[in-house]
């Protein structure tokens, strides 16, 4: 029998430890998968990992990265969506001066999160793929950015589904609509998807835009494994709701316990907002992976420690 | 003349949502009944940034400001110029509230035992996390049509 939560429900107790131990890789939409190759191979130090049914596959440490061609790719480059990898030093500093080479833009944005306050280097892939370079050890993936559109239920599925817990959040401090007011006067660069300008719902005061910070959660799901959840500002395409496998898409890793656990969750808790057994979901289990995808139609992929 | 039915919901700024979420709900045993502009839609929309809790029977509203806003003195309990927020909890009920406030930390002001020809039989005055002034009290004239609050 499924157990129903919602906001009201309080945070689990009972979730195993460590769902999901670590970043297996991503699935990323590029219109060219041999431009994009070389991106990541030659600017950013990417090695060859062969080929998955989805696209060329290259490797930056334990974790793969997966370049699927398709016409349109949904890189949402104004949004907060992005893949932050972690260089070692001297590989971060190579990969500089190539971005430096090709004239390719790079920004250095102030941060929110504060364990990213020194790792604020960003640029994009050639589809627009938004990418942040974080400095450590080893490398891999470092965190993810996605968008959803009610960080409410986004918050009960990653938390209560997958168990992760909240790391901090933005938009819920009055400190936070300050730091808008800085953003909105141009005295605060901030990156894309973490403050917007919206239109007043009253035009009591004369004033027609009002900067906001953009609601942001951060969810762990284990020691290094983080996700930044941004509130997507506008309705962009969603995939068809029977859908449960696609691009683009986060790939964790996690034992085959940990994956026996992640489906029974899976079958056990459930959220008003997803759609039922009747359309195949909420997931598809394939062998040694789960296929889910979140509240915001994120698609993610739960793996036994193997390469997707 | 208006023929009001009663209050229907009413509004505080607070500092910190969650912290505000988190302290009416373990104070006051609130439930949180929907959060504003934490969705698309509302982001559209412009709309304010609150979350609404329920408190017995009515909508309290806690709202983020647009800017800072300034904090009042925190050794001060009772209010700015008298103003607060006023709850009532049963007789039964007051005692537990006084020991969960002492439990909590929470720095108060009471109990203070009201006149006895007077509606109000003991409060105690605190602020919440947002600098907000709350009286808690209970009500010698209490037998109203009204649910007290329940606060366990």
């Amino acid at each position: 029998m499924p157990t129903l939560v919602d906001v009201r429900t309080p945070a689990p107790r009972d979730v195993p430890a460590s769902l999901a131990r670590g970043f297996a890789g991503a699935v990323v939409e590029v219109v060219d998968a041999g431009r994009a190759c070389a991106f990541y191979r030659e600017v950013l130090g990417f090695s060859d990992a062969g080929a998955s049914a989805e696209g060329p596959r290259l490797r930056i440490g334990d974790a793969t990265l997966v370049l699927h061609e398709c016409d349109a790719p949904r890189t949402l480059p104004e949004t907060g969506a992005h893949h932050a990898y972690r260089l070692p030093a001297a590989q971060l500093r190579a990969a500089l001066e190539r971005l430096a080479e090709r004239g390719t833009d790079v920004h250095r944005y102030r941060e929110d999160r504060a364990a990213e306050e020194r790792s604020n280097v960003y640029c994009a892939d050639p589809d627009g793929n938004r990418i942040q370079l974080v400095e450590g050890a080893p490398a891999g993936i470092d965190h993810a950015g996605i968008e959803t559109h009610d960080m409410e239920w986004a918050e009960i599925y990653w938390t209560q589904v997958l168990g992760g817990r909240v790391e901090g959040r933005v938009g819920w401090h009055m400190d936070d609509y300050e730091r808008a007011i800085a953003w909105g006067a141009g005295q605060d660069e901030r990156a894309p998807g973490t403050r917007r300008w919206d239109k007043r719902y009253t035009t009591i005061e004369g004033q027609a835009r009002l900067p906001r910070p953009n609601v942001q959660t951060f969810v762990t799901l284990a020691e290094g494994v983080t996700v930044a959840i941004f509130l997507a500002t506008e309705h962009r395409q969603e995939p068809p709701r029977e859908r449960w496998r696609g691009t683009p898409r986060l790939v964790f890793a996690t034992s085959a316990q940990g994956l026996a656990d992640i489906e029974r969750r899976l079958r056990e808790v459930r959220l008003r907002c997803l759609a039922s057994s009747d359309f195949g979901g909420p997931f598809i289990r394939d062998d040694a992976a789960i296929f889910a995808r979140d509240t915001g139609g994120n698609f993610l992929e739960f793996r036994v420690d193997t390469p997707s | 003349m208006a023929q009001i039915e009663s209050i229907s919901h009413s509004g505080i700024n607070v500092v910190d949502l969650k912290e505000a979420e988190d302290f009416y709900a373990d104070i006051f045993g609130t439930t949180v009944t929907n959060r504003v502009n934490f969705n698309t839609d509302d982001a559209r929309r412009g709309r304010s940034v609150h979350t609404s809790v329920l408190v017995a029977d009515w909508l309290f509203a806690l709202a983020l400001p647009k800017s800072t806003m300034p904090m009042p003195d925190p050794a001060k309990a009772r209010g700015i110029g008298g103003f607060r927020h006023g709850f009532r909890v049963d007789r039964e009920r007051f005692a537990p509230l006084v020991e969960r406030l002492r439990e909590r930390g929470i720095p108060f002001e009471g109990p203070v035992s009201h006149p006895e020809h007077g509606p109000l039989g003991e409060s105690v005055y605190f602020q919440d996390p947002g600098g907000n002034f709350i009286e808690v009290c209970w009500r010698r004239d209490e037998v109203r049509s009204g649910a007290a609050l329940d606060v366990g």
